[in-house]
């Protein structure tokens, strides 16, 4: 396991060392620090919203997913995710690239400028990305005690010491650079992978027929009522044009049209690796280990049994890509819920810009640590547990986000109840306070329309001059 | 909104609904239900209409073109955006 560790260590080290070497630059700067200076190109930035998306839970979990719960259900989280970048293009990318800002938080804030917004949002933020940090976390752990021998715990904390530092110190600037070289990392390995299994197997057609012989299961549409695949899909269709670590991406970008080029593109090498990953390391994964303990460690298998040392150290370095390009990311919008959200109005004018960074630096550190704690006893299936937490993002910021930009009747109490009712709504139904057959992200965005709906008939009207503003961010 | 840009919107959440007919998840195709295999197809669908939708929109409109693929693709090239925000 010696190649694979040194491997795995230089990879390490050059991130670290990509922290370092351009936090000089950002450290001084909000605009920096958070959003790269607005000057992120439409390649490095499709690359790099493709690696913040595709996580741990696009590699390890996706396949895991599709080994216990089959590929339909797979395919159906992971296909509203692919339909969510269009949304995205077309209804958020150009007039919140416009707006110009740092996060979510502030257009809503700006939008439907209330307390409930400017607090309850970067809290759901925080609690929502920590889940889904953790989940990324234990994809790293696996993999390094799997293919590497380290322990578990160990290899948590190795693993979030490296990307909290270079996050906390190098800002977006660090995160692009990393996330470009982890995007080009995983796609090698995951389109190599299958490229190879589907040589020594035959078509991904006769691939999945070979599967579904041994294991009819892995191609029905069976293992949940008909309302979770839906569910599925509707959480990562909403969520793609809200979510925050793609949402600052959008703001990192040059201009309106890169930022809309950058999500096409990054949506398409997004879907061809999932495909991939899917419909023919999965099936093939299936024949070879029909009883696995945890599905996840599915590709861990595969890549132990068909592939000679070196290749498993870059596939090793390519799930920590996977779950680093989408921790760092998460941590940094989880950083600047907390930094510039939550924190940044009370002492942007009180504090000095050395205080500042230190806070920026502070929030990411925090963040991270709680969900190291978190993790060394983490949830199954990873996949399904930060779906869950995404989907309370889903249900409480679409609605009001969609409408703020494009329905001239939403106004401040339309905006409020939406945020809060999605919420409260997801919440209910997700912990089972009521038992109803509907997917909880269903639930929300209804109840989340419905204020929306009614605050914006029934409310007062928006000022002239906010509809001028709203409209000026669409040319 | 373009109408192109809203005749994709409309025909992606179409072609979804339509694989989410019931009578799909019962049929199987090479062993899996043909759910499935309208979902993997809205996957490649989706990105190719996108980015056809985008670039037809941009060919009609040269003058939104400025710089999108140049030499500031990379994190710390040159700014062609004025509204930086110290905080």
């Amino acid at each position: 396991m010696l190649l694979e560790r040194v491997l795995v260590g230089i990879y390490l080290a050059a991130c670290i060392g990509i922290g370092i070497a351009v936090s000089k630059r950002v450290f001084g700067s909000g605009d920096e620090y958070w959003v790269a200076g607005r000057r992120i190109g439409t390649v490095v930035n499709s690359m790099a919203i493709m690696a913040a998306l595709a996580s741990g839970g696009s590699i390890i979990g996706v396949m895991g997913l599709a080994y216990a719960q089959g590929i339909p259900a797979t395919l159906a989280l992971f296909g509203g995710a692919v339909v969510g970048f269009p949304l995205a293009s077309i209804l958020v990318a150009k007039p919140l690239r416009n707006f110009g800002r740092f996060t979510i938080t502030d257009f809503l804030s700006f939008r439907y400028p209330h307390a409930v917004v400017r607090y309850l949002v970067p809290l759901l933020i925080v609690v929502a990305f920590t889940i889904y940090i953790v989940a990324q976390l234990k994809a790293a752990g696996i993999t390094a005690e799997a293919l590497l021998g380290i322990p578990y715990n160990t290899a948590l904390t190795l693993a979030t010491v490296v990307f909290i530092t270079y996050v906390s110190f190098g800002g977006m600037v660090a995160i692009t650079w990393t996330d470009v070289i982890q995007g080009v990392l995983m796609v090698i390995v995951v389109l190599g992978t299958a490229f190879v299994l589907t040589l020594r197997v035959g078509s991904p057609f006769e691939i999945m027929s070979q599967a579904t012989a041994v294991a009819p299961e892995l191609g029905q549409v069976s293992h949940m009522p008909v309302s979770g695949y839906l569910g599925y899909f509707i959480i990562w269709a909403t969520a793609i044009p809200v979510i925050p670590h793609i949402v600052m991406r959008v703001f990192t970008a040059k201009d309106a049209d890169s930022a809309r080029l950058s999500l096409n593109l990054s949506m398409l090498v997004y879907s061809v690796m999932i495909l991939a990953a899917v419909l023919a390391i999965v099936p093939v994964g299936r024949i070879d280990f029909p009883g696995l303990q945890d599905a996840d460690e599915l590709f861990l298998r595969v890549m132990e049994t068909q592939f000679p040392p070196l290749i498993r150290g870059i596939a090793v370095a390519a799930v920590l890509a996977a779950v680093m390009s989408t921790t760092d990311a998460l941590l940094l919008a989880c950083s600047s819920a907390i930094a510039h959200d939550l924190l940044g109005n009370v002492l942007r004018d009180r504090a000095s810009a050395r205080t500042l960074s230190l806070v920026r630096v502070g929030s990411a550190w925090f963040v991270g640590i709680v969900a190291l704690l978190w993790a060394f006893n983490p949830p199954e299936l990873i996949s399904e547990f930060y779906t869950a937490g995404v989907g309370i993002l889903s249900a409480s910021l679409f609605v009001p986000t969609i409408a703020g930009l494009w329905w001239k009747k939403a106004n401040l109490a339309g905006g409020v109840g939406a945020v809060a009712s999605g919420a409260v709504a997801y919440v209910v139904v997700q912990v089972g306070i009521i038992d109803i057959d509907l997917a909880p992200v269903v639930v929300g965005l209804a109840a989340s329309a419905a204020a929306m709906s009614l605050g914006g008939l029934l409310g007062s009207r928006e000022s002239p001059e906010m509809i001028e503003r709203i409209a000026s961010l669409h040319v | 909104m373009r109408r192109s840009e809203a005749a994709t919107l409309v025909f992606l959440i179409a072609f979804a609904a339509f694989a989410f007919i019931p009578a799909w998840r019962t049929t199987e195709l090479w062993g899996m239900a043909v759910f499935g295999w309208l979902v993997a197809a809205l996957m490649v669908l989706s990105p190719l209409l996108a980015l056809a939708t985008f670039v037809a929109g941009r060919s009609r409109e040269p003058s939104t073109r400025a710089g999108s693929v140049d030499a500031a693709d990379r994190p710390g090239g040159s700014s062609t955006n004025a509204d930086s925000e110290p905080t």
